[in-house]
């Protein structure tokens, strides 16, 4: 952990000192909590400035850019305080090198947001970090995206039927900043159904710097036929969001983590109807409950979008998009329910509790 | 013999400026169409767009542009890369223009790394968000409209043909009053009515420069009348005949913009 930080310092130094470009801005955010909600108030780890304010802020962004024949380097860092959190932090959200070091390959190596899918604020086969926190808020939608850090690799063949193959090696998983790990926003015991007392829920295992924590995501581009490009996706890793609870048996507590995730998708777009058609879908597998048969793992789904959107007016664009989830093994989360609502667990339908 | 010849020429310019070779106006909208959408095979500019309100506030975009030609009158691809202000910089913007089918638009926002394809079924829809449309920036065919010679006028020391162009399909537009420079055959001001005969939209070429021997209108203004504002466009630092290649007008590209885009 010290190793990351000290090379993502260092990485910045050079850049600050040697960037031919830098600009940025200065933000001012503030969203105040219109009801206040007493049993949000009894909620010990959300901060006395966060009963009123979901968010009160001020961000110095500077961002910084350096060309040359090698590769281009870009650093983009926040200064935020933070009086929600009552703290001052530096966010590096983007600090990578890019280059070509053949015709037909990009590199990108380091802190950088990555996106792909169709989907309009609905993600599927994007399965990269976000932050919650930051879109329920209220800050900049941009935020939403989390940064992580990756090498990744855009091959481009020259092929009229592949146009890129993009391949993402996250060597450190990177999570959701979801809404359970700040203490900004109260959140439920996803077990009990009750208000977490002390706001927070940390899940037991990190997916910090172990190597079998390393995340791969990659995409096939082809070529476009009549104006439709399609892309098919896939990911190997873990859950962005520690769903996953791991019991001890010894003391009958659970803690939360982050289980593995396969996800195999496809998507497509293109112009048709007069407007943007665009349609995607993904398999999530989950490797730790392939039966779905485990309570405390979250099951297979299948996941699907479509979205239309056209131009109104000159100035005004819509979009309406549809989105849907279909769990596997439905039956036996339906049947694990039933048995929890009559207090026997001894009859779950699982391993897990059969020790 | 020469008192001869300088009597015929002469006699042409008398001709030519009373209207007496009345000029085929389609033939005339296509040549200024060519010469104002397709001058050389491609071209770079600085643009510096400034937008004013009717309350006067104005709001100012820098970007450069790059065009290519894949066929002149035909198809043709536009790159946009935005230098500011700040939260826009280094968004990239490519523009397939189809001459049978809608346009391709996509758009790059570096910040969330997200290619965007943008609807582009109306081409009267604003060009990032000034009083030009995409048509005013790529050109509207001369074949879609019927023309109409209507009289000569000058606009400013420059005299011109004044031209009515009609929609032959139902437009955004009813007709168009245009006024092309008869030396240079370039649209020095155009006249957008509507239904009930309003003037709604008024273009203004508002300066002329000649870029390696082109005629280049190198200052454009766009009114809204309803609106009451407009928005001036200014091109900057323009070459022709640059060599881009058509490769680079791509996703990759526009994620990773070569040089020559930027």
């Amino acid at each position: 952990m010290k190793i990351r930080q000290f090379t993502i310092l260092l990485i910045l130094l050079q850049g600050i000192l040697s960037a031919q470009e830098w600009n940025g801005f200065v933000e001012f955010s503030l969203s105040p909590k219109f009801s206040q909600n007493k049993l949000i108030q009894s909620v010990s780890a959300v901060p006395a400035n966060g009963r009123y304010y979901a968010l009160g802020e001020q961000r110095l962004q500077l961002k910084f850019e350096h060309a040359s024949d090698r590769g281009d380097l870009f650093f983009k860092i926040d200064f935020i305080n933070d009086n929600v959190l009552e703290n001052t932090k530096l966010d590096v959200r983007e600090a990578f090198f890019t280059t070509t070091p053949v015709e037909w390959m990009d590199l990108k190596i380091g802190r950088q947001i990555q996106t792909w899918g169709v989907g309009d604020l609905m993600f599927i086969n994007d399965v990269f970090p976000k932050d919650w926190i930051s879109f329920f808020a209220g800050r900049q939608d941009a935020y939403l995206k989390a940064p992580s850090d990756a090498i990744r690799f855009s091959l481009f063949p020259g092929l009229s039927a592949i146009e890129a193959i993009d391949i993402s090696l996250m060597p450190f998983a990177q999570s959701d900043l979801n809404l359970m790990t700040e203490g900004r926003f109260a959140s439920r015991d996803p077990l009990l159904g009750q208000l977490l007392r002390d706001g927070r829920l940390t899940p037991t295992q990190t997916t910090s710097t172990e190597w079998n924590n390393a995340e791969l995501a990659a995409r096939l581009q082809l070529g476009a036929v009549k104006g439709f490009t399609t892309a098919l996706y896939t990911y190997k890793g873990r859950w962005n969001n520690p769903l996953a609870m791991r019991l001890d048996s010894q003391t009958f507590t659970f803690s939360p983590y982050f289980a593995k995730l396969q996800v195999y998708g496809a998507s497509s777009r293109g112009a048709a109807l007069g407007g943007i058609v665009s349609v995607e879908g993904g398999y999530y597998y989950s490797e730790e409950d392939e039966n779905g048969d485990n309570p405390l793992i979250p099951n297979s789904s299948l996941r699907y979008l479509a979205l239309y959107e056209r131009s109104l007016t000159t100035t005004l664009d819509i979009g309406v998009q549809y989105y849907g989830e279909m769990i596997r093994n439905f039956s036996s989360i339906e049947k694990n329910y039933q048995l929890l609502l009559a207090g026997n667990l001894q009859l779950l339908d699982s391993e897990a509790f059969k020790d | 013999m020469k008192s001869v010849k300088t009597l015929i020429v002469t006699l042409f310019f008398l001709a030519s400026s009373s209207g007496l070779f009345a000029q085929d106006a389609e033939a005339l909208m296509k040549e200024a169409h060519l010469n104002y959408n397709y001058a050389k095979d491609d071209g770079k500019a600085k643009v510096v767009m400034t937008i004013v309100s009717s309350k006067g506030s104005t709001k100012t975009k820098k970007f450069t542009m790059v065009r290519k030609d894949l066929q002149d009158g035909g198809d043709q691809l536009y790159f946009i890369y935005f230098k500011a202000p700040s939260d826009i910089k280094r968004m990239t913007f490519l523009v397939k223009k189809h001459i049978d089918r809608d346009d391709d638009r996509m758009l790059y926002v570096p910040a969330i790394d997200l290619v965007k394809k943008i609807a582009a079924n109306d081409k009267a829809s604003s060009f990032v968000g000034s009083d030009f449309s995409y048509e005013d920036v790529s050109g509207r065919s001369w074949t879609e409209d019927v023309h109409e010679l209507i009289g000569e006028e000058n606009i400013g020391e420059l005299a011109a043909y004044k031209i009515k162009s009609t929609p032959k399909k139902e437009d955004y537009f009813t007709y168009k009053i245009s006024f092309i420079s008869k030396k240079d055959k370039l649209p020095l001001r155009e006249e957008y009515y509507d239904k009930k005969g309003n003037l709604t939209r008024i273009f203004t070429a508002e300066k002329l420069e000649y870029i390696e021997g082109v005629p280049t209108i190198t200052v454009r203004k766009m009114e809204n009348i309803a609106k009451k504002q407009y928005t001036q466009i200014e091109f900057v630092s323009i070459k022709y005949n640059i060599g881009v290649k058509k490769k680079y007008f791509s996703e990759r590209y526009l994620k990773k913009p070569h040089a020559v885009l930027k």
